[in-house]
């Protein structure tokens, strides 16, 4: 009995060990499936944000190969590229096994193809086999692209325009599995198991994305630089040359120059130095000359360099033949208001002097519709204003002065209302002297390359100048603007910049 | 008799208030245990579900304008953009199998153009959803927002916009210490600037 006894006491010690497994596999299993479903989650977050990285770089690679492209276009090197006859498929290009090295732009029944993911040109051309990186992450982005004229015609200035299509695929790094941001799918289209365009099967989940840009031939601008002269530069009083651009937020306010956002491209060129002594004062940009050192230099912020050699274009008077401007008004003396017309058809005035004294007052008007109002003025003595008189343009007024002799700007001076350098235009013809003695800033380009410029008064430039020699003082300056560049009148293109983006999301 | 009461035998109080004791302790710590790591894990879950929500919004907005022809906002705080119509059909929705690109081409005034018209495409809240509206077809691209606005500026040249979203995990009852999260979006446009 005792033995029995002893027996009943020890079986419910059995069954307790057996309920302590249950209880420990129970809370493992349920540690192990929180442990699971926790990684699993966060393994698709990953996933989704692999995804949307690579989505980016595909974009990355896209851009990259535009920017080939554009390269292309504007140095004439071709190197790679390849020509194929034909119109521009929709799917990437499939050269033969010799396809034509390119040469060129395309010809208008012909297109320029470059990849770095097709066999022929790894075997003809060498092209490295896609762009890798480093890191986390996807590390490969192929691109390929194409050039085309896309049919369009020659634009008014006889410039064709090309078509640029870039595809970027960036491989998406994790397994092919659909993005737990559900929203994300209709964004992002990533080929999980195929390419969406081709619908052919692809070996890993990647990101695709295509851009078509136009690019427009710009013409090469006359207005490179701040200051082009044939002769010297003077500056003193502590005035400084430097640069804004009028069509950008960033470096100007209102288009107009903010010595906040002031930029460093206020170059200054001349072909022959002579004595020219900017007496240490600042120029933000590069100073290239030839001829003697151009003497206390300390401030140029750029880099100075010699020689300089160009061809500076000589100016001319414009060539209107009897009945081609208003004959009404012959001469301006006293306060005097002119109208103006359209772009292709500019109110035209030929004058034998503009001299204005006293607190008269010479107004160029806009059009009482608000468009565009365009003038054009030929001065053939000289060009004056003394006193408190002024000459003002309205905004979106845009001026063009052929002047035959002296210009002497004083008092008032000139009011570029519209405060865009482009807007006036003075043309110096000949050998005379221009002089700006306002305290007022002068907006404008004065191409004047026989003129002796000398600009006091405190007042600066705004634009930039062409001239035989410059002297800056009073604490004058110029500033330069950027915008200009594109602005010339010499139809050769410079280079090709963006008309039109767009992303092609099928 | 003594057999009788050795066959009944169990624990004493005391074994069953030490196994309670402990049982309640080691329960007690695996509840505790479980609440946490389910609310750490709610707490990441939504980190990333609205970091999704972030980046879509942010990369929406910046795919349409970057292509966009023209922005403007108005007093709603709703920016609306147009696009050139690219493709020969389904402007609204295009898909590799039932759109194709058109040709570009020069407008009157020497610009480039593709199809004729435009496609409009509205951002906005509705409640605390964010919306995409192409063409009046409107659908929901993030939820949780709480606010929208797109700063004033000059729209001819860039678009800056912010959009708010509420917390999604919250541990204190109300808004919690962290009021929301807002993303800034600055997308300067292309096409505008190419046109000046």
């Amino acid at each position: 009995m005792q033995q029995r006894a002893s027996n009943m006491k020890t079986n419910p010690s059995t069954n307790e060990r057996g309920a302590i497994l249950l209880t420990v596999l129970l809370t493992v299993t349920i540690l192990t499936m929180l442990c699971f479903t926790s990684l699993y989650i966060a393994s698709q977050n990953a996933n989704a944000t692999a995804q949307a990285a690579s989505w980016q770089q595909a974009l990355g690679g896209a851009e990259s190969a535009v920017d080939q492209a554009i390269a292309a276009l504007n140095t004439g090197t071709w190197t790679n590229w390849i020509t194929i006859t034909g119109s521009l498929p929709n799917l990437q290009p499939q050269p033969g096994a010799t396809p034509a090295a390119a040469s060129g732009p395309p010809a208008s029944n012909q297109y320029n193809y470059l990849s770095n993911s097709i066999t022929p040109q790894l075997a003809q051309y060498n092209v490295a086999n896609a762009l890798t990186t480093n890191g986390e992450g996807n590390s490969l982005v192929s691109v390929w692209t194409t050039i085309d004229t896309a049919g369009l015609p020659l634009d008014s200035n006889g410039n064709q325009w090309y078509r640029i299509r870039a595809t970027g695929t960036a491989a998406a790094a994790g397994p092919p599995r659909v993005s737990n941001q559900g929203l994300d799918s209709s964004l992002r289209k990533i080929g999980l198991r195929f390419d969406r365009k081709t619908s052919n099967a692809i070996s890993s989940p990647q990101a695709t994305r295509t851009i078509e840009v136009i690019v427009q031939g710009l013409a090469q601008s006359i207005w490179v630089r701040g200051i082009t002269l044939k002769n010297t530069i003077s500056m003193s009083g502590g005035g400084v040359i430097d640069s804004f651009n009028s069509s950008d937020p960033f470096k100007s306010t209102n288009g107009a120059y903010d010595v906040t956002k002031r930029q460093s491209h206020g170059d200054v060129a001349t072909t022959s130095s002579g004595n020219s002594n900017l007496n240490n004062t600042y120029v933000y940009g590069n100073l290239a000359y030839s001829g003697s050192a151009v003497k206390n230099t300390t401030n140029v912020q750029g880099t100075i360099s010699t020689p300089f050699n160009t061809s500076i274009p000589s100016t001319s008077d414009p060539s209107w033949t009897s009945g081609m401007w208003n004959s009404s008004i012959t001469q301006v003396t006293g306060t005097t208001t002119l109208t103006g017309g359209t772009q292709s058809s500019p109110a035209r005035y030929k004058l034998s002097q503009i001299n204005i004294s006293g607190s008269n007052v010479l107004t160029l008007t806009a059009n009482s519709d608000g468009t565009d109002t365009y003038f054009e003025i030929w001065i053939t003595g000289k060009m004056t204003t003394s006193g408190n008189a002024y000459i003002t343009q309205d905004p979106k007024v845009h001026v063009t002065y052929w002047v035959d002799d002296d210009i002497s700007l004083s008092g008032g001076s000139y009011v570029n209302r519209g405060g865009v350098a482009a807007d006036l235009v003075i043309n110096g013809i000949g050998t005379h002297n221009f002089t700006d003695s306002g305290g007022a800033t002068l907006t404008a380009v004065i191409d004047a390359p026989g003129y002796n410029i000398t600009i006091s008064g405190g007042g600066s430039v705004s634009g930039a100048v062409i001239a035989n020699t410059l002297n800056l003082s009073g604490g004058s300056g110029l500033h330069y603007d950027e915008a200009l560049n594109t602005n010339g009148t010499n139809s050769a293109i410079g280079n090709y910049a963006f008309a039109s983006w767009f992303e092609d999301t099928r | 008799m003594i057999a009788l009461r050795n066959a009944r035998q169990g624990f004493t109080l005391v074994e069953m208030l030490m196994t309670l004791g402990c049982s309640s302790v080691v329960l007690t710590a695996l509840v505790l245990g479980g609440v946490a790591l389910q609310r750490s894990f709610a707490a990441v879950e939504g980190y990333s579900v609205a970091e999704g929500d972030q980046l879509r919004v942010s990369d929406y907005i910046a795919m349409d304008v970057r292509r966009a022809l023209t922005a403007s906002v108005d007093g709603n705080n709703v920016l609306t953009v147009t696009i050139p119509n690219y493709y020969d059909a389904n402007n609204n929705d295009p898909r590799w199998s039932n759109a194709h690109a058109v040709a570009p081409s020069f407008d009157a005034n020497g610009m480039i153009q593709y199809g004729a018209g435009t496609t409009t495409i509205k951002y906005y809240q509705s409640a605390s959803n964010f919306i995409r509206e192409v063409n009046g077809t409107p659908t929901t691209i993030a939820r949780n927002v709480s606010a929208f606005a797109v700063t004033p500026q000059d729209l001819t040249s860039s678009v800056s916009c912010s959009i708010t979203f509420n917390p999604t995990f919250t541990y204190l009852p109300g808004p919690g210490p962290v009021a929301g999260t807002t993303i800034y979006s600055n997308t300067f446009l292309r096409n505008a600037t190419a046109r000046q």
